[in-house]
């Protein structure tokens, strides 16, 4: 059978890896040993993920009665709460949270439990409901999870698919740090992922059907790497770097989907990736889904939506604590068990997920397994290259030919 | 000397502020033993692996940054014959002494170099400096210490001991001294009456040793080799087989053979390299560190591991690669490299047909010899000629109109090869571009960062070029010319001659290397340890041409 | 001179150190004062004067840089229009050429080889005593450092300073080294109230001097060609010592000397931010030196003569585009060289403005300073070796006159580098080889 991946003999030092198997420059046919190995005759294209966030939509309609602000203004309202006017509200915010007397507020403790102070982002239930205002308005990125077209729903701006269910955003589309449109992204999480991606393996995704450039059955797997991702001299991700996958069947989702025109959809499957603390220790969606568009230049970028434990979210935050995640920790808690719209809890009834919508971007790079075969490819895209046609002879030399000038 | 008696200021009497002093206006006329050494300086590397040969490789040695040298017939090591140490460097060369004579007087390191301790530590113990420095000063000095030496040096230690009140202080005191001492800085080369050739003069038995230990090893004579010249034995062919044998066994040939490539291959310019990454991202400095290791790392695989003979550089597709490297080449990498753990150099081979063939198509030739952000036929074809094939390409000229290249926004010459046409059709230009740019063409596939190619602003690109009548096109072609050509491994034996001796070879020499070419080939090529065989073996090797000895002084 | 008695230096700090408490510095001996007793004292004589030079690569643009008027009341074109705020205390020189005399033109070197050293030579490396060493000789080295040579460029082969003719100086590249050889651990504040010699220099300075103690065995066994490198070796040994030596006496208070806040981040590359960056790291290094008496010579070289200056989003680099960029039609000249080099001028104003912020008493440093800036063609697209921009910068201690353009058409470069070397009081009649060779100096700014 033809083989048209690249695989060149190896040496010595994956003979350690795997002692007692000889991989010499053969090809392999489908199913020997490959993982997640599509058919022999198809193609694969690798990609690490960019760039991952809560996919954040605002408009100028969305917070009709003016948001929720950030840490400044949430502690003025809690301030004011407490009695103070407007006036002595803002002066004490202004002068870093000291007080009157000299004294300076932990806002962070304003729990109480038991009579005793504790943290607001350890026990959120320990102070009163402060009522956040939620997200309104036509548009939300995401997906229609359940079918049904309400009052509940949105409209995706880029589909306009009616019916979006994304009742995170309500929850989270008010602080400011959340009221923003592509391609600004969420500040809190653009500076927690770019220092995960330093730390954290990287998050594959591989595309893979008989011919992506024309209209076709796909398979999109998402896996978790065992390395990091290697960064260009731009600090964006390093294409045509190698990542080897993860063979932990945990972090591996697998979605059957069409590409058509250039987009990827997907039918419903679950999915999960295990990440970092400080940014999301693990990412799991049920019911998910995914619309990925393939640019010339070869990244990829789309939506990934699905029903997500709340909790999940809310950990994040909190460890991030509010002046870093930039939100009300017990509103977000409340309103966040409010507007959760999946997976009742059985003894309570009360629903455990909520409906998301994720951002990601990724550029290609090559994926290989564990017995060091490659599995998907780096496709090179146009790059910038004005008028030039795009490679795409098969054979492993003019695959890698055309790199970025 | 004229430049001393500037600075010795003019004054008499016993002021205890003096200089030099010249003990007299005009040196005696030189005996006839007299003019019998020169000196050649070390490299930094040198100095490097010599402490470590020394005194053992955990004493560190700071980074010594010496001037570059200059380059003279295409090497740095004929440079090295010409340079002296300016105050700048003596002022490292002098803190790197008390450095690393504190470190291997340091109490944990002394018991391992030194079989003696004093009876007093805060007092001199001549005794046992002299024991010490004795044995030591013979590795440093690469010769046995004369009496009068010794006795300085052992005098340097109770000085300073007594100063300090500390023998350690006193030995760190000798020892730098030893190290700041032009014995050691530079190589020095005795030379004597040859007496198989009348009215001429060869190094002495220690000079061959250091000749050898450095030619091979990148560093300085091991206590064997000094031995044998001791005994006299490396004056004996048998002698001096048996030792090159030795020498040609031991893993330290790879610091020879990357020494040598490293100067040969013009790699001291990576200390400069400047590639745009604005244009090129992927030129991270990771790669930049890479380059040089890659090619270094394949040219010791081919040559020391696998024997092979010098052209299968040009044409082999078997390399080394760090994850940087792979994706800068566009190929995928395996590796189960742990989180945060070394970065792997992993052999890889690249398949048939695929065009990274041989050294050339490396990183370390392709961006070396180009622009920071386009490439250069030009240069890359200068780099050819003159680094691989010995060839000299003139300089421009001084008046040279460049007004004839064209804007590189024109849209009517899209690629380097286009607007670099104007060169070889205008008279002026074409004698010498004529030489460069066709073998550089032939490299065009890969742009200034080393990526592969196709086409250039659009255009496809076209490399195709010749080399001495023969016509190739694209790498593999030109690869194959440059293998084949009997001028490439004539260039690298004409070049291991001269680094070994720091010379232009004289013309009988020539003649030699020519008929050790011919042999070679019929041996099917170039191999390393035989050609180091031979060229060490070759009595030529360790003369000094045209030295005569001097007419015997009148009433000396 | 050969009435001197023979006395090696070890003797001499044996007599002084042992058995004696070593808390008095060793005076400071009439011996370290030159010939012509233009020396400092602590008593408060006349600083002396600083010789530097300045670098830079490519030239100007021609046709654009020269003065109608020449004289002291000329008007800067708008080419130098940057320079005003300095304008009287430089001089500009044009119309000067450097002369081949039938030698191959050796492009970006005969050039400035020909101003720092007066000659050309048939090759591009052989090289010989520069105009700083020169200088710095006539001077008498009485400073911790000979001399201090730096490159902007990160290239430590970006130097145009030589002792002799075994190699030329290396450039420090490294604001952070430089900082930690001037202002590290061995440095002696002037100013400071206390001053103890410190018993360990002595020794390393004794271990220096046995060494040139061997100097005549060697001189005896090497030939005459190695003897001028061994010569070399054994001065650069020496002025080591002299450093050394120079931590073992109690320095003069010095007003005008203060230690710069220590370097921490340095940003080396060939951009014109970075240069800029580190040029001005090293100009801020050199100035407090200078005034804390550390050096009396200075080499700033802003790059290698291949300039490889970049303009940000520029493929190309400065030297690749004097030769490919096009002369614009409607502007007369080539409009991206034009703008490096005014930012080399800009370097070049930032340097004379950073040493005349240091006051000495009524004067400034640079007023004690004489700098000499040049380059290597006058037209870099041509490899033209005519109609060099040439600059001196301050008046060396009122020695040379200021504020001055001198067209000097026709004549050799050399004759800046002979009225230097005339105003810091060597008595030199002529300088220069073949048709380079001066011997008439520029009376107009001669004091």
């Amino acid at each position: 059978m033809e083989c048209e991946f690249q695989v060149m003999s190896i040496r010595k030092p994956l003979s350690k890896i795997l002692p007692g198997m000889n991989v010499v420059g053969a090809c392999l046919t489908a199913g020997a040993l490959l993982m997640t190995a599509p058919d022999a005759s198809a193609e694969s294209r690798g990609y690490a993920i960019s760039l991952i966030y809560t996919a954040s939509y605002s408009d100028q309609d969305h917070c009709p009665n003016g948001g929720n602000g950030g840490p400044p203004e949430m502690k003025q309202r809690i301030l004011m709460s407490r009695g103070y006017t407007r006036e002595q509200a803002f002066k004490i915010v202004a002068s870093n949270d000291v007080d009157e007397n000299g004294k300076t507020i932990d806002f962070r403790m304003r729990g109480t439990l038991d009579g005793e102070p504790v943290s607001v982002a350890i026990f959120p239930t320990s102070y009163p409901d402060p009522h956040i205002e939620t997200a309104q308005g036509r548009y939300a990125y995401g997906f229609n999870l359940d079918g049904k077209v309400d009052s509940s729903s949105f409209e995706d701006p880029e589909t306009h698919e009616q019916g979006v269910d994304n009742q995170m955003w309500r929850v989270l589309g008010c602080f400011t740090n959340y009221q923003v449109r592509r391609p600004v992204i969420p500040y809190n999480e653009s500076i927690v992922w770019d220092t995960a991606i330093d730390s954290m393996p990287a998050w594959l995704v591989s595309i893979s059907g008989e011919d992506l450039s024309k209209d076709g059955e796909v398979t999109v797997t998402f896996d978790r790497a065992l390395n990091i991702v290697m960064r260009n001299a731009h600090g964006q991700v390093l294409r045509g770097s190698s990542y080897t996958i993860d063979s932990d069947p945990r972090s591996h989702s697998v979605f059957k989907g069409r590409i058509e025109d250039g987009v990827v959809t997907v039918e419903p499957a679950d999915f999960f990736m295990q990440g970092e603390s400080q940014f999301y220790a693990v990412l799991r969606l049920t019911q998910a889904r995914l619309r990925l568009t393939l640019h010339p230049d070869g990244t990829v970028s789309g939506v990934l939506g699905g029903y997500q434990p709340w909790l999940d979210y809310y950990h994040y935050l909190s460890i991030r604590g509010e002046n870093d995640g930039l939100v009300d920790l017990p509103g977000v808690y409340y309103a966040m068990k409010r507007l959760a719209d999946a997976d009742p809890d059985p003894a309570t009834g009360e629903n455990r997920a909520i409906s998301a919508a994720y951002y990601i971007e990724a550029a290609p790079v090559f994926l290989t397994n564990g017995a060091g075969q490659i599995v998907s490819t780096a496709y090179p895209g146009d790059a910038h290259e004005p008028g030039a046609p795009a490679q795409r002879k098969d054979g492993a030399v003019q695959q890698n030919a055309v790199a970025q000038q | 000397m004229r430049r001393l008696s500037d600075l010795a200021p003019a004054l008499a009497g016993a002021l205890a502020c003096t200089w030099f002093v010249s003990s007299a206006a005009q040196p005696a006329p030189a005996p006839a033993e007299a003019q019998d050494l020169t000196f050649v300086r070390l490299t930094t590397r040198q100095y490097q692996h010599s402490i470590h040969d020394i005194f053992g490789s955990n004493v560190e040695v700071k980074d010594n940054k010496v001037a570059p040298g200059f380059r003279d017939e295409g090497l740095l090591a004929l440079g090295t014959r010409k340079l002296t140490i300016s105050s700048a460097e003596m002022e490292q060369y002098e803190d790197l002494a008390q450095d690393i004579a504190a470190q291997v007087v340091d109490p944990g390191r002394r018991a391992t170099l030194m079989s003696c301790r004093p009876d007093d530590e805060s007092a001199a113990d001549d005794e046992c400096a002299a024991s010490f420095l004795g044995q030591v000063g013979v590795l440093l000095f690469r010769r046995p210490l004369s009496e009068p030496e010794l006795r300085m040096y052992v005098s340097t230690h109770s000085e300073a001991a007594g100063q300090l009140h500390s023998f350690n202080a006193g030995l760190t005191a000798a020892l730098a001294q030893m190290l700041v001492a032009p014995d050691f800085l530079f190589r020095v080369e005795v030379s004597e009456p040859d007496p198989q050739r009348p009215g001429q003069r060869r190094l002495d038995a220690y000079s061959r040793a250091a000749r050898l230990s450095f030619f091979l090893w990148d560093s300085t004579p091991d206590a064997m080799l000094l031995a044998a010249a001791e005994s006299g034995a490396l004056l004996t062919e048998e002698g001096l087989t048996a030792q090159v044998e030795r020498m040609l066994m031991s893993p330290r040939v790879e610091h020879g053979l990357r020494a040598f490539f490293s100067d040969m291959l013009g790699f001291d310019g990576f200390a400069t390299l400047s590639i745009d990454t604005n244009l090129y991202p992927k030129f991270t400095k990771y790669v930049h560190e890479d380059a040089e290791e890659q090619t270094l790392r394949t040219i010791v695989d081919q040559l020391l591991r696998k024997n092979q003979p010098y052209g299968e550089l040009f044409v082999t597709r078997e390399t080394f690669l760090t994850p940087s490297l792979a994706a800068l080449y566009g190929v995928a990498l395996p590796r189960s490299q742990e989180l945060g753990g070394a970065i792997p150099w992993v052999p890889y081979e690249f398949p048939e047909h695929d065009p990274r063939v041989g050294i050339l198509s490396q990183v370390s030739f392709l961006s070396l010899n180009s622009h920071p952000g386009t490439s250069s036929p030009t240069l890359r074809g200068k780099a050819l000629r003159e680094k691989l094939l010995c060839q000299k390409v003139p300089p421009p000229p001084g008046n040279v109109d460049f007004s004839l290249v064209q804007d590189v926004n024109n849209p009517k010459f899209k690629t380097v090869r286009q607007r670099l046409t104007a060169h070889s059709t205008e008279a002026m230009c074409a004698g010498c571009h004529k030489i460069t740019d066709p073998m550089g063409f032939a490299l065009e596939n890969f742009n200034t960062a080393g990526e592969f190619r196709t086409t250039e602003r659009g255009e496809p690109i076209d490399a195709s070029g010749t080399l001495n009548g023969r016509s190739f096109d694209g790498i593999q072609q030109l690869a194959q010319v440059l293998k084949e050509t009997p001028g490439t491994s004539a260039c690298l034996i004409t070049r291991a001659y001269s680094y070994g001796t720091e010379r232009k070879p004289s013309r009988e020499e020539r003649q030699w290397l020519t008929a050790l070419q011919s042999e070679l080939a019929k041996e099917g090529g170039v191999r390393w340890r035989e050609l180091m065989h031979r060229i060490t073996l070759n009595p030529d090797f360790y003369t000094i041409p045209g030295a005569a000895t001097l007419t015997v002084q009148a009433g000396r | 001179m050969s009435t001197h008695q023979r006395l090696s230096r070890r003797q001499v700090l044996r007599g002084v150190v042992g058995g004696v408490a070593v808390s008095v510095g060793l005076p400071v001996l009439e011996c370290f004062l030159n010939p012509s007793g233009t020396a400092y004292a602590a008593t408060g004589a006349a600083l002396p004067p600083i010789f530097g030079t300045w670098f830079w690569g490519l030239g100007l643009t021609p046709g654009h840089w020269e003065p109608a008027a020449s004289g002291n009341e000329y008007a800067l074109p708008e080419h130098l229009a940057m320079l005003e705020p300095v304008k009287a205390k430089i001089n500009l020189f044009s119309g000067m050429q450097v002369f081949l005399d039938g030698k191959v033109n050796q492009n970006h070197f005969s050039g400035a080889q020909c101003q720092m050293t007066g000659m050309v030579s048939r090759n591009g490396s052989d090289y010989t005593t520069s105009i700083d060493s020169i200088i710095g000789n006539h001077f008498g080295q009485r400073t911790r450092f000979r001399s201090i040579e730096v490159s902007c460029d990160n290239d430590r082969r970006s130097t145009w300073s030589a002792r002799g003719e075994n190699g030329m100086n290396p450039a420090e590249v490294s604001p952070l080294a430089l900082y930690g050889r001037i202002f590290g651990p061995d440095f002696k504040d002037p100013n400071s109230a206390d001053f103890t010699p410190d018993p360990a220099v002595m020794v390393r300075k004794s271990v220096l001097s046995g060494v040139t103690e061997q100097r005549q065995a060697l001189m005896r066994r090497v030939s005459a060609s190695d003897r001028t490198r061994l010569d070399e070796y054994f001065t650069s040994v020496r002025d080591v010592e002299q450093q050394l030596a120079v931590q073992l006496e109690r320095p003069s208070p010095l007003p005008a000397c203060s230690v710069p806040p220590p370097v921490e981040v340095e940003n080396l590359g060939t951009l014109v931010e970075q240069t800029r960056a580190t040029h001005r790291q090293f100009v801020q290094l050199i100035a407090h030196a200078l005034s804390c008496g550390q050096t009396q010579v200075f080499n700033i070289a802003m790059g290698s003569s291949f300039s490889p200056l970049r303009k940000p989003g520029e493929a190309s680099a400065y030297h690749q585009l004097t030769h490919e960029e096009r002369i614009d039609p409607q502007l007369g000249y080539q409009p991206t060289c034009k703008w490096l080099a005014e930012q080399q001028m800009a370097f070049f104003l930032e340097m004379v403005q950073t040493l005349d912020a240091i006051r000495e008493g009524d004067s400034t440093l640079l007023d004690r300073s004489l700098v000499f800036a040049y380059t290597d063609h006058g037209e870099a697209r041509l490899h033209s070796m005519k109609k060099y921009p040439v600059f001196t910068a301050g008046s060396g201690g009122g020695r040379m006159r200021t504020g001055y353009h001198i067209a000097a058409e026709g004549d050799t470069v050399t004759r800046v580098g002979l009225t230097l070397q005339q105003a810091v009081g060597i008595n030199a009649g002529s300088w220069g080889t073949e048709t380079n060779r001066a011997t008439k100096p520029f009376s107009e700014v001669l004091v």
